[in-house]
């Protein structure tokens, strides 16, 4: 028992460590609200913690990791936003949108970064979670695995949402 | 896509500040009761607050000038007191948001369905429990609005309105009791509005969801 409680501590580390900036990123991603997201950063590490109990490898840590979280902050975002929730949009609406921004003054990263997470908070929790594991550089089996959609599903929304951030922060670098 | 860019989404993104936390596994049992404690405060400073307000408000039966008042705060009185055994439960069976431990057995999109089930059948309920208390202390303030204790004297322009009212035709008991049927009317399609609205939404998103996988 006690071997036991060590592993899962001792996964609860490694994990926590290897993932710490991820995990920051997706609380940043789902809570806007400084006191709120660090209550959301404080209950991913416990469920974090609380679900190395189960964990019996069936797959990557990092999939563990990043289905801890989503599922987390999803929770978050319906508790906490439910009365808003019909105002989160698909990334196909995002897509066919135009973007008003004037890109020429966004050539500051501060400020394209502050226009990646307005976008980000505007999406829905399923679509928020697919732009999150692209932005994190995570391959297609990845995304899917964690997501449980089809790759073929992954492999459009992935495309989707190339287009949507070419056009939205690329334009400013092809006018400069 | 050029990820050598510094204004590349992907490297915007990773490269961001974002808060450090760091737990200790020993530390987390501590932090969790902490967490724990602070939703049950919540819930026993509302219990607190509702029996007070129930308590109150059972005096002032009592001391009714009239029946139509003595109902008013009645109704007020056991709303509360239902509210204060709502709260009493919470406090004895309140839940952690933590996860529970093999949710990461799911995929996203099989929890993002259950969550969406979850919240389709709390708005469908309307929140019954917690509505019960509501519909008794709505009828007894809208009461005791139209029920002043002491005779107001009629200004100029009420007794202009009432005039106007009558002419057209209007029975007095319907002008009388407007007020509170205004009262009613205008919460119940509000609440309507809203639970439409949200039932609509996660309908249309379960859809969704079921079409992605």
């Amino acid at each position: 028992m006690s071997s036991e409680k060590r592993t899962a501590d001792d996964l609860y580390q490694e994990a926590s460590a290897a993932y710490r900036g991820a995990i920051g990123r997706v609380a940043r991603a789902f809570e806007m609200d400084t006191d709120k997201r660090r209550d959301l950063l404080q209950e991913i590490h416990f469920a974090l913690w609380r679900s190395f109990e189960t964990f019996e490898g069936r797959c990557s840590l990092l999939t563990w990791v990043y289905r801890v979280a989503h599922h987390t902050a999803t929770a978050h975002v319906i508790r906490e936003h439910r009365a808003k929730l019909h105002t989160l949009v698909t990334l196909e609406d995002i897509e066919n949108t135009s973007d008003r921004t004037d890109h020429r003054r966004d050539s500051e990263q501060r400020i394209a970064l502050e226009r990646l997470m307005g976008l980000i908070h505007r999406l829905r929790p399923i679509d928020r979670q697919l732009m999150l594991l692209y932005l994190e550089e995570l391959d297609g089996a990845s995304i899917a695995e964690i997501t449980g959609l089809s790759a073929g599903h992954v492999r459009t929304q992935i495309h989707k949402i190339k287009t949507i951030l070419a056009r939205r922060f690329h334009k400013g670098e092809d006018h400069e | 896509m050029n990820n050598a860019s510094p204004n590349d989404p992907r490297h915007l993104w990773q490269a961001q500040e974002t808060e450090k936390m760091t737990i200790q596994p020993q530390q987390i049992p501590e932090k969790i009761q902490r967490l724990h404690k602070r939703g049950r405060v919540t819930n026993a400073f509302l219990a607190a607050v509702f029996g007070l307000i129930g308590i109150y408000y059972a005096f002032q039966v009592g001391e009714a000038p009239d029946l139509l008042r003595a109902i008013g705060c009645a109704l007020i009185s056991l709303g509360n007191f239902y509210w204060t055994y709502l709260a009493v439960t919470a406090i004895r069976s309140s839940r952690l948001p933590v996860l529970a431990p093999d949710e990461p057995l799911r995929t996203s999109v099989q929890f993002y369905r259950q969550i969406l089930e979850e919240t389709f059948q709390g708005v469908r309920g309307g929140n019954r429990r917690a509505m019960r208390g509501a519909v008794a202390i709505v009828i007894g303030v809208a009461i005791l609005i139209i029920q002043p204790k002491e005779s107001v004297q009629n200004a100029t322009a009420e007794v202009a309105l009432k005039a106007f009212v009558q002419n057209l035709g209007v029975p007095l008991w319907l002008i009388a009791w407007l007020p509170f049927l205004v009262i009613v009317a205008s919460w119940a399609a509000l609440r309507c509005y809203g639970r439409i609205v949200s039932t609509k939404w996660i309908t249309h998103e379960i859809e969704r969801v079921d079409q992605m996988s």
